[in-house]
């Protein structure tokens, strides 16, 4: 799915100059894309109000590819970024864009933080169960026993239930999907994106180069076979009932949509309730455009 | 230099300048005491430089040698570079506290002593065998007041109703009373500083000020003292002054670049010794436009502080070396990014855990060269606490013109330590303007080159959600103009040269150094950061006994200034002091060929001392 469907109306939101992509053949990240891009259509959010933040990864390049203002930042501190980004600049929607490796691995402490403090972020996890960029390593997410570079006998530790992490750290907004679900994940983005507070969306995705080829499971369209049979909505299910095993059924749905006092609107509540008249509401930079 | 002046039953000697240290037990509130004691010098108008010496442990047993914290103050009426080297008073409130003090008191210099802690216990935990107090040779050797401030404080609380520890909470309030009539201060504003300080606990507030007043009437009646002191206020240039320490200096700098911009200042940051005190002090400055946001770890720290940086705020963050280190890869974002930022570090012993709460200089080659890849990115060093204040705006200043981020070098010395500070009035500030691109500056204004440069190959800087300017920053190489992934090596290579030139540009920005004492001569001092008064001091010195010897101090490390090399060169020899082993000594090695530098080196957590200097020169000379 690396190259959009010509004369798609998504494709004023891609950098169609940049196509083809850099994604493999089959590659599920290509298809969440393109609903990211649906959901940007679909939520009307004007183009100038966002900017997709990413960290490393074959996920982290999906900044590049998008026609709005991005960031490519450095492995896990997508989350970071993004926070400092939109406590600069609340007028501006920011959406951080990274693969399981950097949000669960080397950035989950950024993870649980920016879901506790409930920074303004919708963080989109695709989740091929590797490391695809680095040549498909054993991550946090990989089930038992599946086979990764680093685990040629098989994977043998725990696996981390993301949606359940995000949903008792205080996410407001948790669901996950697969690549097969396209227009419930379009929908689901756009309902996201205009939310407010941390609002988490896992997506289940095929890398059929690395994860699928290491462990005998075929081709990408295989693996959207997979996703189609052996997934089960459940909206608002108890997010401990959601965790993934290896080949079993895939619970995906709307998880949890709550509402609670952003960062930034906590941060501003405070210092009027302490400081009054004394504090001095930040102005954004953003207003710089209609002074020059 | 003293005159003698007399004033009722005492004589009163005039002098010109005083070295106190104040050392105690770490629940002893020798640091409160320093402080207020401080507070009193700047008041009479005495230039002044402090040194606050904090135990290693916080929470180490009562009465225990690395449980002892000091708070050492130079006063004067004349100029004052360094909190001074050895005290002429040491003011020691327990039998550790002396122990581990007492070497470094002048002979001759007032010892005064809490007589009531010698107790056999305290004496025992501090490892004497027999009290000391008693040992004929002290007396000899210094003017020893043995004062039993315990029971002394008991006396004035007789009737209180205040609980015995509380009462022995107050003794701190008779040393300072007693100091304050030794040195001839009125006791008025130190009353209403109590008031202030206790106003929500009344009965402490009057327990506090009986004893403060008690301390104060011993030195009058007690006929141990036939003299007191006094130190005339010094001539500081006319103005209103404000005893800051290093971190508060800092971040005062910071809040008032939100001011002069009317942007945003971010700090992203996280506490660790001796940083911490930056983020705190900025957390208070909410009237100011300032956002403070305490991150989980110091990588999350400087990532939201670049993060705020895209969104076009003036971003930093504030770390000492065990978090400088956790920084290092995104500083490389920020320099490949080229986006403005200012970390400060305040450099701490290390490596690792090492001696946090003791100061050292050795970060200086991890700043100018301690990251991955080709970073070069402008460095500075602040010389003096109040001078942090100064440092701070200028970082800012360069950051934002150039570009790019900037390291900022303070330590644990300067952090802690204070001296006056003369409020600058607005115009006395630095002009500073923020400019953000606003229009497409390619092809006819149909397109935006996010790296398209000026003739001082700086890009511009183009903040998020501007229309037409969308525009894609990162990690990965760009290309040299359209800011678009580029994985052409020669490409690479054009934009490693262009970012290094950018920074050796700032060179315009950067003064050149100016040469304390003659322009040529047996030998040069070369300092940098907050051995700038030590130093200056010594040649000060070592110029008055009649020996060539001149200073050059070095605020900014890179790029250095533009006639160091020439400045080098005219002395025969050149001599670098450093709180550590020699980095400044080896940059210099490396930058001007043929230039060996004589070094000194101390690292034992200690600023240098000025007489150790002044010897080691001699040594030399
Ligand atoms: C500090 C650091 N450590 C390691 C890497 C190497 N690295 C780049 S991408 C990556 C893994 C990415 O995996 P994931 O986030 O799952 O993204 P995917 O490629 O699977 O989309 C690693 C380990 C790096 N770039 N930086
Ligand atoms: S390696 Fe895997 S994740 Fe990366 S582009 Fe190829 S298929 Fe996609
Ligand atoms: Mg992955």
């Amino acid at each position: 799915m690396s190259a959009p469907v010509k004369e798609n109306p998504v494709n004023k939101y891609l950098r169609m100059e940049r196509m083809p992509s850099i994604w493999c053949p089959g590659c599920g990240i290509g298809t969440t894309v393109n609903c990211f891009a649906r959901a940007l259509d679909e939520s009307k959010i004007p183009l100038d109000n966002l900017a997709v933040v990413s960290g490393i990864g074959c996920t982290g390049r999906v900044a590049g590819y998008l026609n709005v203002d991005s960031f490519h930042t450095t492995h896990g501190r997508a989350i970071p970024f993004a926070t400092g980004l939109q406590l600069a600049r609340p007028d501006l929607k920011v959406v951080v864009y990274s693969g399981d490796g950097d949000l669960s691995a080397i950035g989950g402490n950024h993870f649980i933080h920016a879901a506790r403090r409930n920074a303004d972020l919708l963080v989109v996890m695709v989740n091929n169960f590797t490391y695809g960029m680095t040549g498909g390593q054993v991550t946090p997410t990989t089930f038992r026993p599946a086979i990764a570079s680093t685990t040629p006998y098989g994977a043998f530790e725990q696996t981390f239930n993301m949606p359940m992490l995000a949903d008792s750290c205080g996410a407001v907004y948790v669901a996950r999907w697969t690549a097969y679900h396209v227009k419930q994940l379009a929908k689901s983005m756009a309902e996201a994106i205009n939310k407010r507070g941390f609002r988490f969306i896992e997506i289940a995705a095929p890398c059929p180069t690395l994860y699928l080829r290491r462990n005998k499971l075929g081709e990408g369209l295989d693996e959207m076979k997979f996703y189609k049979e052996k997934s089960v909505i459940r909206n608002g299910v108890d997010t401990r009932e959601v965790a993934l095993d290896y080949r079993k059924e895939i619970t995906v749905g709307k998880f949890v949509d709550r509402e609670r006092a952003t960062l930034e609107d906590a941060m501003d509540q405070r210092y009027k309730e302490a400081l009054g008249a004394k504090y001095v509401p930040y102005v954004s930079p953003g207003a710089a455009k209609s002074q020059a | 230099m003293s005159t003698q002046v007399s004033a009722g039953k005492h004589t009163v000697e005039q002098v010109e300048a005083v070295t106190i240290r104040f050392v105690g037990d770490s629940g002893d509130g020798m640091q409160l005491t320093g402080t207020e004691f401080t507070r009193a010098s700047a008041l009479a108008g005495n230039d002044l430089a402090t040194f606050p010496d904090y135990p290693a442990e916080i929470r180490a047993p009562a009465g225990s040698l690395y449980g002892v914290s000091g708070y050492q103050v130079n006063f004067g009426a004349r100029e004052i570079h360094t909190p001074g080297d050895a005290p002429d008073v040491l003011v020691a409130m327990n039998p550790a506290a002396l122990k581990t003090n007492l070497a470094d008191l002048k002979p001759g210099g007032m010892l005064l002593v809490n007589a009531g802690a010698f107790t056999a216990g305290n004496l025992e935990k501090a490892g004497y065998k027999t009290n000391p107090l008693e040992d004929a040779a002290l007396t000899q050797t210094y003017k020893l007041v043995p004062v039993d401030m315990n029971k002394l404080t008991e006396t004035a609380l007789a009737g209180s109703g205040l609980s015995s520890k509380e009462v022995a909470r107050c003794k701190n309030y008779f040393a300072l009373g007693l100091m304050y009539w030794l040195y001839s201060r009125p006791i008025e504003p130190q009353l209403e500083a109590i008031q202030r300080k206790f106003a929500k606990k009344p009965e402490f507030a009057s327990a506090n000020a009986a004893v403060f007043k008690a301390g104060h009437a011993y030195g009058e009646t007690s006929e141990v003292f036939y003299q007191r002191y006094q130190v005339p206020a010094s001539k500081l240039a006319a103005g209103t002054y404000r005893n800051v320490t290093g971190n508060f200096a800092t971040a005062l700098g910071f809040a008032t670049v939100a001011r002069l911009t009317g942007r945003q200042v971010f700090l992203g940051s996280y506490p660790i010794t001796p940083a911490t005190e930056i983020l705190q002090e900025m957390s208070y400055f909410k009237e100011h436009g300032v956002v403070t946001y305490q991150a989980e770890d110091e990588i999350a720290g400087i990532g939201s502080a670049i993060g705020a940086a895209f969104g076009g705020a003036l971003a930093c963050t504030s770390t000492s070396g065990p978090g400088l280190a956790l920084k290092t890869e995104m500083m490389g974002l920020a320099v490949i990014t080229e986006l403005p930022l200012v970390i400060v570090n305040v450099q701490r012993g290390g490596p690792s855990t090492g001696m946090p709460t003791k100061t050292e200089q050795a970060d200086l080659l991890m700043a100018l060269f301690g990251r991955h890849g080709e970073a070069p990115m402008p460095v500075l060093a602040a010389q003096s606490p109040a001078d942090c204040f100064w440092s701070a705006i200028e970082a800012m200043k360069i950051a934002t013109k150039w570009m790019t981020p900037v390291l900022l070098l303070t330590d644990g010395y300067l952090g802690n330590g204070s001296e006056p500070f003369k409020v600058p009035s607005l115009d006395e500030l630095p002009k500073l303007q923020v400019k953000y691109q606003t229009v497409p500056n390619y092809a006819d204004g149909a397109q935006y080159m996010p790296y398209l440069r000026d003739d001082k190959l700086v890009r511009p800087w183009a903040v998020p959600g501007t229309p037409g300017l969308e525009h894609r920053v990162g990690g990965l190489e760009k290309d040299s103009l359209s800011g678009m992934v580029s994985y052409d090596g020669m490409n690479h290579e054009r934009m490693v040269k262009t970012r290094a030139q950018k920074i050796r540009n700032v060179v315009e920005d950067v003064p050149d150094v100016e040469t304390f004492g003659a322009a040529s001569g047996d030998l040069l001092l070369v300092s940098w950061g907050g051995t700038f008064g030590a130093v200056r001091g010594a040649a000060e010195e070592l110029q008055a006994r009649g020996k060539a010897v001149s200073h050059v101090h070095l605020r900014w490390l890179n790029p250095l200034p533009k006639n160091l090399g020439e400045v080098l060169r005219r002395f025969k020899k050149v001599f670098v002091p450093e709180v550590n082993d020699g980095q400044l000594a080896f940059y210099l090695r490396g930058k001007f060929p043929g230039v060996d530098p004589l070094q000194f080196n101390r690292i034992n957590g200690k600023p240098i001392k000025i007489g150790e200097l002044v010897g080691k020169v001699l040594e030399v000379l």
